[in-house]
C-alpha cells in the first residue's frame, strides 16, 4: 500500500499535543486539523498572521458571542485590540498569570469558558494556540478582508518552468513549502475539455479537439482561450453564475407560484457579460440603473437584479408585510454578492460577530425602502408604431369630447334638424325568401312577413333567412321577437317559460358579413343584454325574462350597422339567428325582420325614444346629448381597449424605481417590522470606506458606487474569490459569502490580493481575470488523483492538481445537446419547455402548463427553462440547481441515486442520446470500431483506450445481436451516463 | 460532495473519501486482470452519504412518520373541547385576548365561536376525542396528544415551511433532510426521506417543504407519486427490455470503473454506488407499491382499496417503507383549512376531512403496534397550525388561523403513550399549561432519533445553522 509520506520534523509546538497514537492516524489527523487553516509545515508565522489564522477564528467562533461587538460579559470583549490587557484578563507575555487561560483550561465546570451550555469547547491544540498568543503579548491585527491596501507582487519561483503567471506563483510558493509541485499539465484534449466547458458551458467538437491538439505554435491555447472569450456562449456561461446570485425565476414563488416575466433582465445579464461591461458599471446599473440621468431602457431593465425577489399572494396576507421581506432579501443580497459579509445576521440584532450593528442594517435596508416595484413594457418598434397612432386618436378623440360646446352645440343642432325627417322613415319589413334551421326545427312564413317556429325543439339551432333587399340605404335591422298561440305560455320563445336566448344575431348582404357595432332592446333579462348577442359566445345572449310581470310579450330588438350600406340595386341578403347551446332549448318562436333608414345615431337611441322620434314627439336635449356622449365614449373605449390588448402582448419586464417620496426607515425591533424603532438615514457600514453621496440625501446611487469604490476592501475581493471558485470548485476564501470573522482565512491571501488588484486596477475587467485564471499553470494541470497530495492535503487546498468537478445542472444538458448535434444556439428570450415528467406538478398547489416545445425551442440550452420557483424541472432540483428563493453564491456538488436514475431514463436524455446516435450512423465512417471512437471522443474529447474500445465494442456487439434497432442507443445513452462524461475533468 | 463544511475533520464526505482511499490502497490495482476488476463486487452503499451512520446518542426512534395534516385542523372541533365556547357564541372576543394579535383573515370585532361536536373520553387515559374521530377512540393509550402547540406564523406557506425547516424563509433543509444527514438511512435500495400525498391538491409551499436547503442533495425528501413507478425517472425508458437495462448499468459500471483505475478520483466510486442504489430503487420501489402480499385484514384495517390513491393507502405504504428501513416518511393530506367559505365549511367539509384519515391514522398505530414496530417508530399526526376560537363572517361557518395554542399527536418512537400534555384557557385561545413551540416539537424529534438539536449543525453563510435555529428544548415530560 501506499505509505504515508515519513512525519516530518513539526516545527511549532502547537502541535506536539496530538502526536500521540500511532504515526499514521496522528499524521492523518493532523493534516485533516490542519488543512481548514494554512498552518501546515509553513516557517514561523508572523504575529498578524497568527493571529489571524490561530487566534481570532477560536475568538470568533467560541468567544465573541458574549465577549463580542454585540454583547460584552462582564465588560470583557476579546474583539478588540488591548481590551482584555486593559481589564486585567490577559497578562501580556504571563499565560500563568492571564485570568483568560486560567478560565480556559479550569477543570472547574462552573467557570471554565466557554460555558458547557454553549456546546463548545476548545480542544488541547486551541488552548496552547492561546498560550503561545499570550507568550507573544497577545498582539491583535485587523480582520484581513477589511484591509485596504491590496498591493503585493508575486514571489520569485524557484520552479520558473511550471510558472505560467503571477497566480503560479504564490501557488508554487505554498506547494513547495510543503514538498509537493503542480501536477503534470492536463493531456491537451481534456485541457479543451475543460476549458470550453468552463468558458462556454458547451462541449468542444471533435474538429475543435483534433485541430487544437495539432497545434503546436506556442501560442495555441492562448488563441482557444481568446475564441472562447470571445463566444456569445460565453456570456451565457457567465450570466448563469450571476443568475443564482440574482435568484432568477421566472414566477413568483410561495404558494401561489404564478407567472413572471423577466427574461428581459437575463438577457441584459448575457449581452452586458458578452460584451464585457465593466463590472463596476455593470453593478451600478443593476442596483440603480433607475437613478441614472436619462436612463436608458437598458438600464431599467438592469434594475431587474432586485426584482428577483420572491413574492408571496397568498390570500390574507398582510402586503406589508411581505414589501418588508422583500426589501430585507434585498439588503442580505447586497451583502452576500458584493460584501461577502452575512449583514442578515445584524437584522433582529447587532453582529455576534462582525462590526455590523443593527442600526447600520436599517441604514442598507433605508436605500431599498424607498424603491418601487414597477412593470416596464417594452414594445418592438412595429408595436411602438402602432401603439404611438393608437394613443394619438385616444388624445384627438378626448380633445374632441372636451371640445363640447361648440362642436358638440352644432352637432346637436343638426341631430335634432334630423327629427322631423327621421319621423317619415319607417321600418321595412323583410319578406323571406327562404327559411332553413341547422337542426330539427320547422319554420314557415306568415302573412305578416313573421316567421314561425314548430315540430321538434332542439337542444339548440340555427336560423337561416334569405331574402332580397331593395335598393337603398341600410343602417339598421329590426328583430321583432312575437307571442303566438302555439308557443310554449304563448312565447315568443320556445322554451318552456316562453323564453329564448338569441346568442349571435348575423347580417350578411351581397354573400358579406356586415359588421353590426350596436344593439338595443326594449326589454333585455339581468345578465342576458341584447349586446350579448354582437359577441357570440353561445353560453350568453339576448333573453327576455322578467322579475315581475307577464314576460310573454312582444319584444324588439335594433340592430345598427357599423357601417351604413348603400344599395345601388337589389341585393341578396342573408340573416342569421343563432341560439345558445347553453342553456339547451332555448330557440325563438315567432319573430320579424325588417331593415330601416335611420340615421345611425337615431336608431341607436332606446327604442322607447325611437318610438317618440317616429310618433314625431319632440326630444329634449339632454336625452340627445346623452346619447351623442355615449356614442363617443364608446369610441373612446374602444381606442383603450384596442391599445391595452397590444400592451397585454408586449414583452415587459420587473423592475425598481425611486419613489417620489422616500419611506422613512427606521429600525425593526427584533426584526419585527410592527416594532419600529428609531428612525434611520441610509448609510454604509463604518469599518469600511465612507459613503460620499452626490446630493443632500444618500440614494442607491451612492450605495451602487460606493460597493465599486476603487478602494473598497470586500467587493473585488469577493468577486474575484467566486471567480475562482468557478474554475476550482472552491474559491481561495472557502467561506465564498463571508469574508467576516466567521469566514475561512484564505489560502492564499496575498493570490486573493494580487488578483483583486489586478481587478480594479484593470477597470474591474472581468475577462482579464477569467483569461489570468485559465491560462495559469494551476488551472491546466491534470486533475488525476495523487495519493501524495491526499496524503499532505486532503482537500487539495493548495491545488497540487487541478479538481475534478460535476457538472452543473444546466451545463450537464448543454454538454448532451452539443453531443446529440440537436443543439439550438439561439441566444436569449423568453424561457422554454424542454420534456419534462407530467408528474412534476403532482405535489404542487396550482397544476402549471407545461406542454413541451417542439423544434428548436426543445433544444435550446438549460438556463432558458422555465423556472417555476416551487417547481422546478427535475434536472435542477435534482442536480442542486439554484433553488431561487434566495441569492445562491455556489453551487453544492452531490453525487445521487436520483441523479443516476434521471441521466439515465429521463425522456430528454434519451432523446439527446438518439440524436448522438443517429449523428454517429450518419458518419461517414466504414466501421463500427471508427463510429464508437467518434462517439467516445464526441463525448468525451480524448480518444478511448484499448480498454474502453474493447468494452464498448462488446456491448454494442452483444447489442446488435439481442436488441439491433437500438443497439447504438444503448451506446450513446452509456457514453451520456458515464461519471466523465458529467464531469469536468 | 459538500464544500460547505469549515473544517476537513467534519466533513462526512472527506471521511468517506479517506475510507476508499485507504481502501484502494490496501488492495492495490496494478496486477488485477480487467475481467476480474470489472467482476469485483459493487461498492458497498456505505460509500454513498445515506448510509446508516451513528448520532449524538442512542435512539429510542429508528424512523418518523409525520403525517400531515395540511391547512390547520380545528383543534377545537377534534381534541380540544371548550364548553364555555358553546356558551358565549357570538360575543365579541374580550380585547384581552386579541390585543396585539394578527389574523390572516379576521377583524378585530370577530365573534366567538360555539363547537357543536360531541366530545367522549376514551381509553384508560380518559382523553377527550372528539365524534368525528371515531377510530381514534381505540388508540386514546397508545398516542400523546399535545394540547399546548405554538407556532410563529400565521399564513399557510410560510408556517408548513416553518414546521418542517424551523425557519419561515423558504429555502432552508427540512427536518427529513436534516435527520438523513445526521443519521442516514437503513435501506440501500430507497430513498432516506420519502414524501407521499393525498387530497385534491399539493401542500402549499411545495417543496419547500422537503427540501434539502443547504444541505447536500441527496438529502432532499423524494416525493413518491401515485402509481406502480413512484419515482421520477424510476421506469426504465420504453424504448429499452429489462435486460437491456441491466446491460446499461453494468456498462456504465465497467467504463467507470476504467476510468477509476486511470485516474484514480474517489468521487467515480461514488457514482458507480449511486448507479447501483438507482437499479434497485427500480425494483424496489414498484415492490413497495405493490399492495399483493398485505392480506385483507390489514386492508381493511386501514380501509385501502389498492388501486385508490388515499390517504390510508399512504398510510399502509408508510409502514411497509419504515419496514424496508426508510428513515423519515412524511404524508401529506390536503384541505383542512376551515374558513368556512365554500367547499371550507367546519360544519360539513371537516367531517369528509376527518373520514377520509380518521381509520387509516388509527390503523398505523395498531398495525405497528401488533408488529412491534411501534416502539422503535416515531408517529406525528398535526398541521402547520390551529383554528381560532372565533369564527369568521363567510358563507358557511369556519375559523382562522391559529398560532397560540392547538393541538397535534405524537405516538411510538419513545413517546409516552396515554397522555394528554398541556392545558389550554377556557375558550382555547391561549396555552395555560406546558407549551410546546414548534422548535421544541423539533428538538423532541431530533432527540428520539439519538440527534442533539444543538449539534446537529451545518455551516452556511458563516454560521452554523440548525433545524431549530436558535431555539427549543426537548420536551422531557412526554418521553418515556
Amino acid at each position: 500500500m501506499n505509505q504515508p509520506a515519513p512525519a516530518r520534523k513539526i516545527d511549532r509546538g502547537t502541535f506536539a499535543g496530538i502526536m500521540v497514537g500511532s504515526m499514521r492516524r496522528s499524521l492523518i489527523s493532523l493534516l485533516i486539523i490542519a488543512m481548514g487553516s494554512v498552518a501546515v509545515a509553513a516557517p514561523p508565522l508572523d504575529d498578524a498572521t497568527f493571529f489571524r489564522t490561530q487566534i481570532r477564528p477560536i475568538l470568533s467562533d467560541k468567544c465573541f458571542k458574549c465577549h463580542g461587538p454585540a454583547v460584552q460579559e462582564a465588560d470583557l470583549r476579546l474583539d478588540e485590540a488591548g481590551a482584555a490587557i486593559d481589564l486585567g484578563s490577559i497578562v501580556a507575555g504571563e499565560p500563568d498569570e492571564s485570568e483568560l487561560l486560567r478560565r480556559v483550561l479550569s477543570d472547574d465546570e462552573s467557570e471554565r469558558m466557554p460555558p458547557v451550555d454553549t456546546g463548545k469547547t476548545l480542544t488541547t491544540q486551541e488552548t496552547a494556540a492561546l498560550r503561545e498568543w499570550i507568550e507573544r503579548g497577545a498582539p491583535y491585527a485587523d480582520h484581513w478582508a477589511y484591509e485596504r491596501d491590496r498591493n503585493v507582487s508575486p514571489p520569485l519561483p524557484s520552479s520558473p518552468a511550471r510558472c505560467g503567471n503571477g497566480i503560479d506563483a504564490f501557488v508554487l510558493q505554498r506547494l513547495e513549502a510543503i514538498g509537493l509541485e503542480l501536477a503534470e499539465p492536463a493531456e491537451r484534449a481534456t485541457l479543451i475539455r475543460r476549458v470550453t466547458l468552463d468558458l462556454t458551458g458547451l462541449l468542444p467538437s471533435v474538429d475543435e479537439v483534433e485541430a487544437f491538439v495539432a497545434d503546436e505554435r506556442p501560442d495555441a491555447y492562448d488563441r482557444l482561450v481568446d475564441r472562447l472569450l470571445a463566444s456569445p456562449h460565453h456570456g451565457e456561461r457567465q450570466a448563469r453564475h450571476w443568475l443564482d446570485l440574482a435568484r432568477y425565476a421566472d414566477s413568483n414563488g410561495f404558494t401561489i407560484d404564478g407567472a413572471r416575466s423577466i427574461w428581459p433582465y437575463r438577457d441584459w445579464v448575457i449581452k452586458s457579460l458578452n460584451a464585457n461591461k465593466p463590472f463596476d458599471e455593470f453593478t451600478i446599473e443593476q442596483l440603480a440603473g433607475d437613478l441614472l440621468p436619462e436612463a436608458s431602457l437598458d438600464q431599467l431593465v438592469a434594475t431587474g437584479f432586485q426584482r428577483n425577489t420572491p413574492l408571496n399572494e397568498e390570500g390574507g396576507t398582510d402586503p406589508e408585510q411581505f414589501r418588508v421581506e422583500r426589501t430585507v432579501d434585498r439588503t442580505n443580497t447586497i451583502g452576500a454578492v458584493w460584501l461577502g459579509l452575512t449583514v442578515g445576521c445584524a437584522q433582529c440584532h447587532d453582529h455576534k460577530f462582525d462590526a455590523i450593528s443593527q442600526r447600520e442594517y436599517y441604514q442598507l435596508y433605508a436605500f431599498f425602502n424607498s424603491a418601487d416595484e414597477a412593470n416596464l413594457r417594452l414594445p418592438s418598434p412595429d408595436e411602438q408604431r402602432k401603439l404611438d397612432e393608437l394613443r394619438e386618436t385616444l388624445e384627438r378623440l378626448k380633445q374632441e369630447q372636451s371640445q363640447t360646446s361648440d362642436v358638440r352645440r352644432a352637432e346637436l343642432d343638426q341631430l335634432i334638424a334630423t327629427i322631423p325627417h327621421e319621423a317619415t322613415r319607417e321600418w321595412k319589413a323583410v319578406a323571406p325568401r327562404a327559411i332553413s334551421t341547422e337542426q330539427s326545427s320547422m319554420l314557415s312564413a306568415l302573412d305578416d312577413a313573421s316567421i314561425l317556429a314548430s315540430g321538434d325543439v332542439p337542444t339548440t339551432d340555427v336560423y337561416h333567412v334569405a331574402a332580397t333587399l331593395p335598393a337603398g340605404k341600410v343602417t339598421s335591422v329590426r328583430l321583432e321577437a312575437l307571442t303566438h298561440p302555439s308557443l310554449p305560455k304563448g312565447g315568443p320563445g320556445r322554451a318552456g317559460n316562453g323564453n329564448f336566448v338569441l346568442s349571435r344575431f348575423d347580417l350578411k348582404i351581397g354573400g358579406r358579413v356586415v359588421p353590426l357595432r350596436r344593439a338595443v332592446a326594449d326589454h333585455s333579462q339581468d345578465d342576458y343584454h341584447v349586446s350579448l348577442a354582437l359577441t357570440g359566445d353561445r353560453s350568453k345572449g339576448w333573453a327576455i325574462s322578467t322579475t315581475s310581470g307577464n314576460q310573454n310579450v312582444d319584444r324588439t330588438a335594433v340592430f345598427v350597422l357599423a357601417e351604413p350600406v348603400d344599395l345601388t340595386v337589389a341585393t341578396d341578403a342573408e340573416f342569421v339567428l343563432a341560439f345558445a347551446t347553453q342553456p339547451s332549448y332555448y330557440s325563438l318562436g315567432r319573430f320579424r325582420l325588417s331593415t330601416g333608414d335611420f340615421d345611425s345615431r337615431i336608431a341607436s337611441l332606446p327604442i322607447a325614444l325611437q318610438r317618440r322620434v317616429a310618433s314625431g314627439a319632440a326630444l329634449a336635449e339632454s336625452e340627445l346629448l346623452a346619447v351623442l356622449n355615449e356614442a363617443e365614449t364608446e369610441r373612446v373605449k374602444e381606442t383603450e381597449a384596442a391599445i391595452k390588448r397590444i400592451e397585454n402582448d408586449l414583452d415587459s419586464t420587473l423592475i425598481l424605481r425611486q419613489r417620489p417620496e422616500p419611506r422613512v426607515s427606521h429600525i425593526h425591533k427584533r426584526g419585527d417590522f410592527l416594532n419600529l424603532g428609531d428612525e434611520v438615514q441610509p448609510g454604509t457600514l463604518a469599518a469600511l470606506p465612507p459613503l460620499e453621496p452626490a446630493g443632500e440625501f444618500a440614494t442607491r446611487l451612492d450605495l451602487a458606487r460606493w460597493l465599486v469604490r476603487d478602494d473598497q476592501p470586500l467587493t473585488p475581493r469577493v468577486v474575484v474569490n467566486r471567480i475562482w471558485q468557478q474554475y476550482f470548485g472552491y474559491g481561495l476564501v472557502e467561506t465564498e459569502n463571508d469574508l467576516g470573522m466567521q469566514g475561512s482565512f484564505p489560502t492564499h491571501p496575498q493570490l486573493l490580493d494580487w488578483l483583486a488588484e489586478e481587478f480594479v486596477s484593470s477597470g474591474w475587467d472581468l475577462k482579464h481575470i477569467h483569461r489570468l485564471i485559465v491560462t495559469s499553470e494551476t488551472y491546466r494541470q491534470s486533475s488525476a488523483w495523487r495519493d501524495d497530495t491526499f496524503v499532505k492535503d486532503a482537500r487539495n487546498k493548495l491545488l497540487a492538481r487541478q479538481n475534478r468537478l460535476r457538472l452543473d445542472a444546466e451545463i450537464l444538458r448543454d454538454a448532451a445537446l452539443s453531443a446529440s448535434d440537436l443543439f439550438c444556439d439561439d441566444i436569449g428570450g423568453p424561457g422554454v419547455f424542454p420534456p419534462q415528467p407530467d408528474e412534476v406538478f403532482s405535489f404542487t398547489q396550482s397544476q402549471r402548463k407545461w406542454t413541451a416545445d417542439v423544434n428548436g425551442d426543445r433544444y435550446r440550452r438549460g438556463m432558458y427553462t422555465h423556472i417555476w420557483r416551487q417547481s422546478q424541472h427535475p434536472l435542477l432540483t435534482t442536480f442542486d440547481g439554484a433553488d431561487a428563493q434566495t441569492s445562491c453564491t455556489r453551487r453544492n456538488r452531490s453525487n445521487t441515486p436520483l441523479q443516476a436514475l434521471h441521466l439515465a431514463n429521463d425522456e430528454a436524455f434519451i432523446e439527446l442520446a438518439e440524436g448522438l446516435a443517429e449523428r454517429v450512423l450518419a458518419a461517414d465512417m466504414a466501421t463500427d470500431v471508427d463510429r464508437v471512437e467518434l462517439a467516445f471522443r464526441t463525448c468525451l474529447g480524448r480518444a478511448p483506450s484499448s480498454e474502453e474500445r474493447e468494452a464498448l465494442l462488446a456491448m454494442l456487439h452483444d447489442q446488435q445481436t439481442k436488441h439491433p434497432d437500438t443497439a447504438w442507443l444503448m451506446l450513446a445513452r452509456t457514453l451520456l451516463n458515464v461519471d466523465e462524461f458529467v464531469t469536468r475533468e | 460532495m459538500t464544500p460547505s463544511y469549515s473544517s476537513g475533520a467534519a466533513d462526512p464526505g472527506l471521511q468517506r473519501t479517506r475510507r476508499q482511499f485507504l481502501g484502494n490502497s490496501a488492495i492495490g490495482l496494478g496486477g488485477i486482470a480487467l475481467s476480474s476488476l470489472l467482476a469485483k463486487d459493487a461498492p458497498a452503499a456505505s460509500t454513498l452519504p445515506t448510509a446508516a451512520h451513528p448520532g449524538h446518542f442512542p435512539p429510542k426512534a429508528k424512523a418518523v412518520i409525520f403525517l400531515f395534516m395540511a391547512g390547520g385542523p380545528s383543534q377545537l372541533e377534534l381534541f380540544d373541547p371548550k364548553p364555555l365556547l358553546g356558551e358565549l357564541n357570538g360575543q365579541v372576543t374580550p380585547k384581552s385576548f386579541t390585543e396585539g394579535k394578527r389574523f390572516a383573515f379576521l377583524k378585530p370585532d370577530a365573534k366567538l365561536l360555539g363547537c357543536y361536536r360531541t366530545f367522549g373520553r376514551y381509553g384508560e387515559s380518559g382523553a377527550d376525542v372528539s365524534s368525528l374521530l371515531p377510530y381514534h377512540r381505540d388508540i386514546v393509550d397508545d398516542i400523546c396528544i399535545v394540547r399546548g402547540m405554538k407556532t410563529d406564523v400565521f399564513n399557510h406557506g410560510p408556517a408548513k415551511v416553518f414546521v418542517n425547516t424551523g425557519s419561515p424563509q423558504f429555502g432552508r433543509p427540512s427536518m427529513g433532510s436534516w435527520v438523513s444527514y445526521g443519521i442516514g438511512s437503513e435501506s440501500d435500495s430507497l430513498p432516506a426521506f420519502v414524501v407521499l400525498q393525498s387530497g385534491p391538491r399539493g401542500p402549499r409551499g411545495g417543496a419547500s417543504n422537503w427540501s434539502s436547503g443547504f444541505l447536500p442533495s441527496v438529502h432532499q425528501g423524494v416525493p413518491f407519486l401515485k402509481g406502480a413507478t413512484p419515482i421520477l425517472d424510476l421506469a426504465t425508458p420504453p424504448q429499452f427490455t429489462a435486460d437491456q437495462q441491466r446491460d446499461f448499468v453494468s456498462g456504465v459500471r465497467d467504463l467507470n470503473r476504467l476510468r477509476h483505475r486511470a485516474i484514480g478520483d474517489p468521487e467515480i466510486e461514488t457514482r458507480i454506488a449511486a448507479y447501483e442504489m438507482a437499479y434497485r430503487m427500480q425494483s424496489s420501489a414498484p415492490e413497495l407499491m405493490d399492495l399483493s402480499g398485505e392480506t385483507q385484514d390489514t386492508l381493511d384495517l386501514y380501509g385501502v382499496e389498492p388501486e385508490k390513491p388515499t390517504f390510508a393507502k399512504n398510510c399502509l405504504l408508510a409502514r411497509r417503507l419504515v419496514e424496508r428501513g426508510v428513515r423519515f416518511v412524511q404524508l401529506y393530506h390536503t384541505n383542512w383549512d376551515h374558513h368556512g367559505g365554500p367547499g371550507e365549511d367546519l360544519a360539513k367539509d371537516l367531517d369528509g376531512r376527518c373520514k377520509e384519515v380518521d381509520q387509516a391514522s388509527a390503523a398505523l398505530i395498531k398495525d405497528l403496534k401488533r408488529l412491534g414496530m411501534l416502539d422503535d417508530t416515531l408517529v406525528v399526526w398535526g398541521g402547520e397550525f390551529g383554528r381560532t376560537p372565533m369564527g369568521e363572517a363567510r358563507d358557511n361557518i369556519g375559523r382562522d388561523h391559529h398560532i397560540d395554542a392547538y393541538s397535534m399527536w405524537l405516538a411510538g418512537g419513545g413517546v409516552k403513550p396515554g397522555l394528554v400534555y398541556g392545558k389550554t384557557d377556557e375558550i382555547g385561545y391561549n396555552v395555560l399549561e406546558n407549551p410546546v413551540h414548534v422548535h421544541d416539537l423539533q428538538a423532541t424529534i431530533l432527540h428520539l432519533l439519538g440527534l442533539d438539536h444543538t449539534k446537529l449543525t451545518f455551516r452556511s453563510q458563516g454560521r452554523d445553522f440548525r433545524l431549530t435555529d436558535v431555539h427549543g428544548n426537548v420536551v422531557k415530560d412526554i418521553l418515556v
